[in-house]
């Protein structure tokens, strides 16, 4: 019974902690609700002057700004949900910005930001409105005894409830509380609700062609091509300025040695010894080279072993689910292993460097068609891009693959990080 | 002499500060980004600059953008261009400004200390130093008539050295000849390629220097 009462407390108390954010979506998504009303009438209105021409003018400002809506709603959403809510090739840093609309992933874009635009102006709008109207009559009622006498007779003081007398009044302040509950019950439900269906509608794939599929593995080939390069130029300069610059000091070292036999044998045995220390620096700076271009334990030793050692190394205490414990698992193409090497890699560096989680999980899973990666910690949360977090760096690599980056990171935590990389041919 | 190093590798930087100061040299200052170079050069007015080419933040040629800009501000501003490879565009920009107080040496040459410590020298007293390397892109064979090749080996040798930015005794020295017999063969060299003899010193490497150029853009 006493435990039964704690339950209920709990629940009301979390339904109490919940209902202002809730609140605060259902509000902004009425706002953008009949925002999306107005700009469904205004594109329709743009469409039809493109009859006579001038909605031709106005068209690109309009696609633009349709996007640029859809994408706030994103945000607000992600917020919403703790994670972050992205179209599909949306971030694809190698789609056409010449004749953006012979991109067949900006036309999705497109359809997929005027679908969901025409039902967040209408059934979005209608939901927000029913949630908040529950409020709005909730407020309305519990608060009858305070203001009903103020009213001219001849006025409903509250809607389905006319209170002409203190009784009523009591009446409704009472079903008030009872309009309340509800209210602060279902208010959460319905912004959850609101906000799953947004994100299903924002972040829809399109139903892609061979041609839109060709078109992608192009795109993406080329970024592969692209990371490539970037990478070769990356190394040649290490090579040139890190590892030939430290030979040439060694070099510089020994001559000064030669020197030293000749005029001040004295020094002869100090100078020796900073040679050993500049090439033992040199050495060390090659090692660090090589594990960036790929990591020895890597080709010796395979993905799983290579992730454990990754684990094993990192500052935050991190447990690894590995597939393939029972045996050797499937090698994968060397390219692929180490994309997902780099991923396990740099997330686990986030987690140790941003989180300040106590504990951290590694999942990974090699099959014929693909790797999965998975990396969770118990953190504050909270990761975004662009906060030196390395992710862009990370989906490019992953984008040559054709793979995919999911980061949920809400404020509090956990985070998780999930990237798929497909290596089937 | 106060030096100016810049350098971007800790290794070689520390290196070379070592190598003057134990010479009994003063490094006025080690600069290790190209955007700190051209202030620093312009603040210090070193003897003798020491600059690798290839400088942060772009890691392309800031360093001797810099030095560019220095000696075109500065033009009495002995520099010493270090560089990794031998590029010969590199060393045709700085000879363009002119030839006096210039120096392009391979980085490896660090290494031959006396050598390298020679040729820092001759910078600083307004002498040329251009690395072998260069010199032998300069006299590469090539398809044509070829002026170069009425030489002998041995004048070739003198004329490569000229073209270094060696005086007439350095070159006696590196080739263990007597100083009369250089001179003789200099003034073969000139009579064979047909140009006037000019009065010694860096007119002389300037005049070598355009003739070998006018041959490898030819």
């Amino acid at each position: 019974m006493r435990a039964a009462g704690i339950d209920a407390t709990a629940t009301a108390r979390s339904a109490l902690r919940r209902f202002p954010s809730a609140a605060g979506y259902a509000l902004r998504c009425l706002a953008t609700g009949l925002g999306a009303l107005v700009a469904s009438a205004l594109l329709l209105v743009v469409l039809a002057l493109c009859l006579v021409g001038l909605g031709l003018l106005l068209l690109p400002g309009a696609v633009h700004l349709l996007g640029r809506y859809a994408e706030f709603h994103r945000r607000l959403v992600g917020r919403r949900l703790g994670s972050e809510v992205r179209a599909p090739y949306r971030d694809d840093p190698f789609r056409s910005r010449t004749s953006p609309l012979r991109d067949p992933a900006v036309r999705e874009d497109l359809f997929r930001d005027l679908r969901w635009l025409l039902a967040h102006g209408t059934v979005g709008t209608a939901l927000c409105a029913a949630g908040l109207t529950l409020c709005s009559h909730a407020v309305n009622w519990l608060t009858a005894p305070l203001w009903w006498r103020l009213l001219p007779a001849e006025r409903d003081a509250v809607i389905l409830l006319n209170v002409d007398s203190w009784p009523v009044a009591a009446i409704a302040a009472v079903g008030g509380v009872g309009y309340a509950a509800l209210a602060v019950a279902v208010l959460p439900f319905l912004a959850d609700l609101h906000a799953r269906a947004s994100r299903r509608l924002l972040t829809a794939p399109g139903r892609e062609s061979l041609a839109q599929r060709v078109h992608r593995l192009t795109v993406s080939r080329s970024a592969a091509l692209d990371a490539h390069a970037a990478e070769l130029r990356r190394i040649e300069r290490d090579l040139h300025d890190g590892a030939q610059a430290d030979l040439v000091a060694v070099s510089l070292r020994l001559g000064m040695i030669r020197r030293a036999l000749a005029h001040r044998p004295d020094h002869v045995a100090e100078l020796v010894d900073s040679t050993q220390l500049v090439t033992e620096q040199a050495l060390e700076s090659l090692r660090a080279l090589v594990r960036g271009i790929h990591p020895p334990v890597l080709a010796d030793r395979g993905l799983t072993e290579a992730v454990r050692s990754l684990a094993a190394h990192c500052a935050v205490p991190t447990r690894t689910d590995l597939d393939g414990a029972a045996g050797p698992p499937p090698r994968a193409p060397a390219a692929a292993e180490a994309a997902a090497y780099f991923v396990v890699a740099e997330a686990l560096t986030n987690v140790a460097r941003h989180s300040g989680a106590s504990t951290a999980l590694v999942r990974l899973r090699i099959t014929a068609d693909a790797i999965a990666v998975r990396v969770e910690d118990d953190g504050r949360g909270g990761a975004a891009e662009g906060t030196g977090s390395g992710l862009p760096g990370l989906r490019r690599r992953v984008a040559a693959f054709d793979g995919t980056i999911d980061l949920s990171s809400p404020p509090g935590g956990p985070t998780v990080l999930e990237v798929d990389i497909p290596c089937a041919s | 002499m106060r030096v100016l190093i810049a350098e971007d590798n800790a290794l070689l930087r520390e290196g070379l500060a070592l190598l003057l100061t134990s010479e009994g040299h003063e490094v006025c200052a080690a600069v290790e980004h190209g955007d700190d170079l051209l202030p620093a050069l312009l603040d210090h007015r070193p003897d003798v600059a020491v600059v690798d080419v290839r400088l942060p933040p772009g890691f392309r040629d800031e360093g001797l953008r810099a030095a560019v800009e220095a000696r075109r501000r500065l033009p009495a501003l002995p520099v010493l261009i270090l560089s990794q490879y031998v590029e010969h565009a590199y060393a045709t920009e700085l000879l363009a400004q002119s030839a006096t107080g210039v120096g392009y040496l391979l980085k490896d040459r660090v290494g031959r200390a006396e050598e390298f410590l020679e040729a820092l020298r001759r910078v600083a007293e307004g002498g040329t130093a251009l690395d072998p390397e260069v010199i032998n892109h300069l006299m590469a064979r090539r398809t044509g008539p070829d002026p170069l090749a009425a030489l002998t080996p041995r004048e070739r040798e003198v004329l490569a050295l000229m073209a270094e930015g060696h005086n007439n005794p350095a070159i006696a020295r590196l080739l263990f000849l007597a100083e009369s017999s250089v001179n003789k063969h200099i003034g073969h060299i000139f009579t064979k390629l047909g140009m006037p003899t000019p009065d010694s010193g860096h007119r002389r490497v300037l005049a070598v220097l355009t003739y070998l150029r006018t041959l490898a853009d030819r």
